[in-house]
């Protein structure tokens, strides 16, 4: 056993991750010595340190907004739930099939896309749902999503527009 | 009519119950008792304001979402703190994929001599109350790197075991023992400077 | 009398359809942003709010304003803005707090997104630049 795994061993003990006759023996050998015996000692004491150490903090924001906000989150998605649990008919139906096919066909082309790597990176999002996006004749690789908070939609478009400034509009703003 | 549940007498499963049941009512009370200890959890994750009180709030909407799946094995507050503990990870996992930060490559040096654990003057604290220390050791957190400071709160704070935090951040016990070492150990060494700056030791 | 009951609740209708009018005109901001990894001290960082919702999700770590256009729109009407010298927006107030966002760029439509957009939300059109950096236009709707 090296060093370390010894120091770590000793951490282990003091948190009381070790028991019976590992933690006799460790003991044991903390006994005679010094340095361990010092490390021991010290990692109890930071162990102490940090016992209920952790600051109060009032929240930042009034709480009946807080709440305000809560509830509503908790009314939206409840809404949603129940849009999504109503049953289908007619368009509806036949969207219940198209939408997973849609779905899977972004994904395959976003996997096949050679430009994917100039794209957003992975970004654990969420399929936008209740917009409309119309595009251009022009073949555009494009991908749209919200975050997970639902406050921000994002349509990524494969495309490089020119950002230099407009120098008449800005002459005229 | 009806008299209203007294709620602000009501103990925490009673209104849990009423919750369950769909009253709001009871569930804001929930909130209304809680939210600064949740709030101050997702903080000391996040160390940022404006997140920790986003990741709250989602807390207490999936909290209100899986009531059902509380069955009272730990107190409200507990189990409510878990589920904003894992939203922090999951938002710290979130971070480090949008911005491709490289937290892997954080100081978790293994060279046995600089390794050893520097902390001299910790114990002499005495004379600091519990407020003041409080905010020496909230300063300090400040300081360590997400994966140090999530070490610590989840052992320290949540009391979870060495392999429920390995289960939570997706990484193995030894790492786990290692990167509460070394936080430990750059703790102990901030708190040291700071206390020494401020001539409380010497 | 009852033609002037019917007078009284024309004018009635007519007021209250202006008023209609007037409250359902929305105020929407519109910003250009540079999100780049290499800070550019010469450039005006985006609002705080901003710059926090763009890092939530993207790799970025500087978010810089390029231009900023604020456009008051009535109800079914439209209006455009040019954001740079190649890159203009085109926004109309569509019923039921809706809007539909048109990005043209060179004067050729590349997309158009309509949905609800909520006081606080925010609606992004984005795309990489060529070098590593990307572009994002922010479309918000005052409160």
């Amino acid at each position: 056993m090296n060093e370390n795994e010894t120091e770590l061993r000793v951490q282990a003990l003091v948190d009381g991750e070790l028991t019976g006759t590992e933690a006799e023996a460790l003991r044991t050998r903390i006994e005679g010595d010094d340095a361990l015996r010092e490390l021991h000692a010290r990692l109890t004491a930071v162990r102490g340190l940090m016992h209920g150490a952790e600051l109060p903090r009032p929240l930042p924001e009034p709480g009946d907004f807080h709440w305000s906000q809560i509830s509503n989150a908790i009314q939206y998605e409840e809404r949603q739930a129940k849009r999504l649990a109503r049953p289908a008919s007619g368009m509806g139906s036949l969207l219940r099939w198209v939408t997973p096919l849609a779905g899977l066909g972004c994904i395959l082309l976003l996997l096949t896309s050679p430009s994917r790597h100039n794209g957003p990176p992975d970004l654990g999002i969420l399929l936008g749902s209740d917009h409309e996006l119309e595009l251009s004749a022009d073949e555009i690789d494009v991908m749209t999503f919200n975050t997970g908070d639902d406050n921000m939609s994002i349509v990524w478009l494969d495309y490089a527009i020119d950002l230099r400034p407009d120098t008449l509009q800005l002459w005229l703003d | 009519m009806p008299e209203e549940p007294a709620y602000s007498s009501a103990e925490d499963p009673q209104l849990v119950e009423w919750a369950k049941a769909g009253d709001m009512s009871a569930f804001e009370e929930l909130v209304s008792r809680h939210r600064d200890r949740i709030y101050v959890r997702a903080y000391s994750v996040m160390r940022n304001e404006d997140l920790a009180v986003d990741l709250s709030q989602n807390a207490w909407v999936k909290a209100w979402q899986r009531l059902d799946q509380f069955h009272g094995e730990a107190s409200f507050p507990t189990w409510l703190s878990r589920i904003v503990t894992n939203l922090c990870l999951d938002e710290l996992r979130r971070q480090k994929r949008a911005r491709m930060d490289s937290i892997e490559a954080m100081e978790e040096t293994t060279g046995p001599v600089e390794n050893r654990l520097e902390m001299e003057t910790v114990d002499p604290v005495e004379g600091l109350d519990r407020q003041e220390l409080r905010e020496r050791i909230d300063a300090a957190l400040a300081k360590l790197s997400d994966k140090h400071r999530t070490v610590i709160v989840l052992y320290e704070f949540e009391q979870l075991e060495y392999r429920e935090i390995a289960g939570k951040m997706g990484t193995s016990i030894g790492t786990v023992m290692s990167r509460l070492f070394y936080a430990r150990k750059r703790l102990a060494s901030l708190l040291n400077e700071t206390l020494k700056r401020d001539g409380l030791i010497e | 009398m009852k033609r002037f009951t019917v007078m009284v609740a024309t004018l009635l209708i007519a007021a209250n359809g202006h008023i209609a009018a007037q409250a359902d005109s929305i105020s929407v901001q519109a910003r250009l942003v540079l999100g780049t990894s290499k800070e550019q001290k010469d450039r005006m960082e985006a609002s705080a709010a901003i710059k926090k919702k763009l890092a939530q999700v993207f790799k970025w770590k500087h978010y810089y304003e390029l231009h900023s256009k604020r456009m008051t729109i009535a109800d079914a009407s439209t209006k455009s803005a040019k954001l740079s010298r190649a890159a203009s927006i085109k926004v109309t107030n569509k019923k039921n707090g809706k809007v539909a966002v048109s990005l043209f760029s060179k004067g050729k439509m590349l997309v158009q997104k309509t949905q609800n957009l909520k006081p606080g939300s925010h609606m992004v059109l984005a795309g990489n630049t060529e070098s590593d950096s990307a572009w994002f236009i922010v479309l918000s709707k005052s409160k």
